[in-house]
């Protein structure tokens, strides 16, 4: 199992709890696609597993362990690519992954040059003057050359054009085909997601109202598409 | 790795460092042709407090004012003990500092007015040097905790909530500052020199330390 929540809650002073009692598993190779309104508690799932913040009650393990003990080792293994990281400007490409590669003791140079071929990031280009989608092409690049057992994507899909969401989306799929990658990536762009990801799952209101694997999902949906049912579901629940 | 951010810190904020250089640099002739070094060492604060304590935002990596910075949660997600980051970060924070020390450290020997500026207020050298060594662990400290505190006011949603806890931090600051300024004075009628202030003044900036610690991991 790459990450378990069970019954976990997560509750802030004086607003309705952000996650109310969710359970959850991901194993190897899975491909979790994290569907909800703005403020379902996506982000807050993720910020679970990074260890970001600790839960208010349940358990959650990461690879075995609960993130927020700050089990530092194992974080060598996670890529986590999210729309809150940003870079300094006046950095170049080639200094943001010089700088990110130190840290990881598995990070591959020849995978960086593939992707970085495959997401034509310009590593001469100072950060500050590109726009959000590169900046995020080039975040992509460095999340996954470390060799990830585990991905953690928030929302980064929403700046990237049409042919670098493609290219992330069929890389996120080749990673977890061939390494056994898991994938949990919370979004609220639907394109490719039923040609991609293994699972969804559906918050509402903190509260994981659905959960099942895409193929049953979509032969459930029939006659209507994919991103009809996740609305269907996610407005009447 | 310490190295590493510190040397990625001085490249990102070179403009910032050359002015506080420069800024201590003509610091030193100039306490030398005036009388009182009140002066130049005021004006020579007043740089430093923008240009030693603005870079904290970005050295912490605030999450709520993240363009073109690097935020907290790349940081964070990095696979480095958290602890050793806050550690590192109050040595990023720090070294803005260190010619500001620098200078401190050897002042009295470059300036009589200086000395005799310590002598008026009945400072020993050594008591001098506590007291700007553990101002600057208290201001960086102060300055780490204000924003990570800030950062987590803004994610009230509740405004009512929002406006106590701001009414709280500010509070709290104007009650630290009496609270330093008090042993200050009462130290120096009462005669007990400038202890009872180093005291408060060290309290203080492990207190913050403390605080901005268990908000940095999320505690």
């Amino acid at each position: 199992m790459v990450f378990q929540l069970k019954d976990v809650s997560v509750h802030v002073k004086g607003r309705p709890p952000i996650l109310d009692r969710v359970r959850l598993e991901v194993s190897e190779g899975d491909f979790l696609a994290v569907l909800g309104e703005n403020g379902a508690g996506k982000t807050t799932l993720l910020d679970l597993l990074l260890g970001f913040r600790a839960p208010s009650s349940g358990d959650v393990r990461v690879l075995g362990e609960a993130p927020h003990l700050d089990p530092w080792q194992s974080r060598a293994q996670i890529a986590y690519l999210s729309e809150k990281v940003d870079l300094p400007g006046d950095w170049s490409m080639g200094d943001f992954l010089a700088f990110h590669r130190a840290f990881y003791p598995r990070y591959s140079l020849e995978r960086e040059s593939a992707l970085s071929a495959r997401f034509k990031v310009r590593t001469g280009e100072r950060i500050g003057n590109l726009s959000a989608g590169e900046i995020r092409r080039a975040q992509i690049v460095a999340a996954l050359a470390i060799q990830p057992r585990v991905v953690v994507v928030d929302e980064v899909t929403a700046v990237l054009d049409i042919i670098g969401r493609r290219r992330f989306m069929e890389t996120l799929s080749e990673l977890r085909a061939t390494y056994g990658c898991a994938v949990v990536m919370a979004t609220n762009i639907l394109e490719d997601l039923e040609h991609h990801a293994t699972r969804i799952a559906l918050l509402r209101e903190g509260r994981l109202i659905h959960e099942s694997p895409v193929p049953a999902f979509i032969e459930a949906a029939r006659p209507r598409t994919f991103s009809l049912r996740v609305a269907e579901l996610l407005e009447h629940a | 790795m310490l190295a590493h951010f510190l040397r990625r810190d001085f490249v990102t904020y070179r403009v910032f460092w050359i002015v506080l250089l420069v800024a201590s640099a003509l610091a030193v002739p100039y306490l030398n042709a005036v009388d009182d070094p009140d002066r130049p060492m005021f004006v020579l604060s007043y740089m430093y407090f923008f240009f030693a304590v603005s870079p904290l935002a970005g050295l912490i990596g605030v999450t709520w004012r993240s363009q073109h910075v690097m935020s907290r949660n790349y940081l964070l997600s990095l696979p480095v003990p958290r602890k050793r980051l806050f550690a590192w970060l109050q040595v990023r924070a720090g070294v803005f500092w260190l010619p500001y020390l620098l200078l401190c450290f050897v002042a009295p020997f470059l300036s009589h007015s200086v000395w005799r500026f310590l002598i008026y207020l009945r400072l020993e050298y050594v008591e001098f040097l506590m007291a700007s060594v553990l101002g600057v662990f208290w201001l960086v400290n102060t300055g780490i905790t204000m924003q990570l505190m800030t950062e987590r006011i803004t994610g009230y949603l509740d405004l009512r909530l929002r406006f106590a806890a701001w009414i709280i931090l500010i509070g709290s600051y104007v009650l630290e500052v009496l609270l330093l300024f008090l042993p200050l004075v009462l130290g120096r009628r009462w005669g007990w020199g400038p202890w009872p202030y180093l005291g408060c003044l060290g309290v203080l900036g492990w207190a913050h330390f403390f605080i901005a610690r268990r908000l940095w991991l999320g505690r």
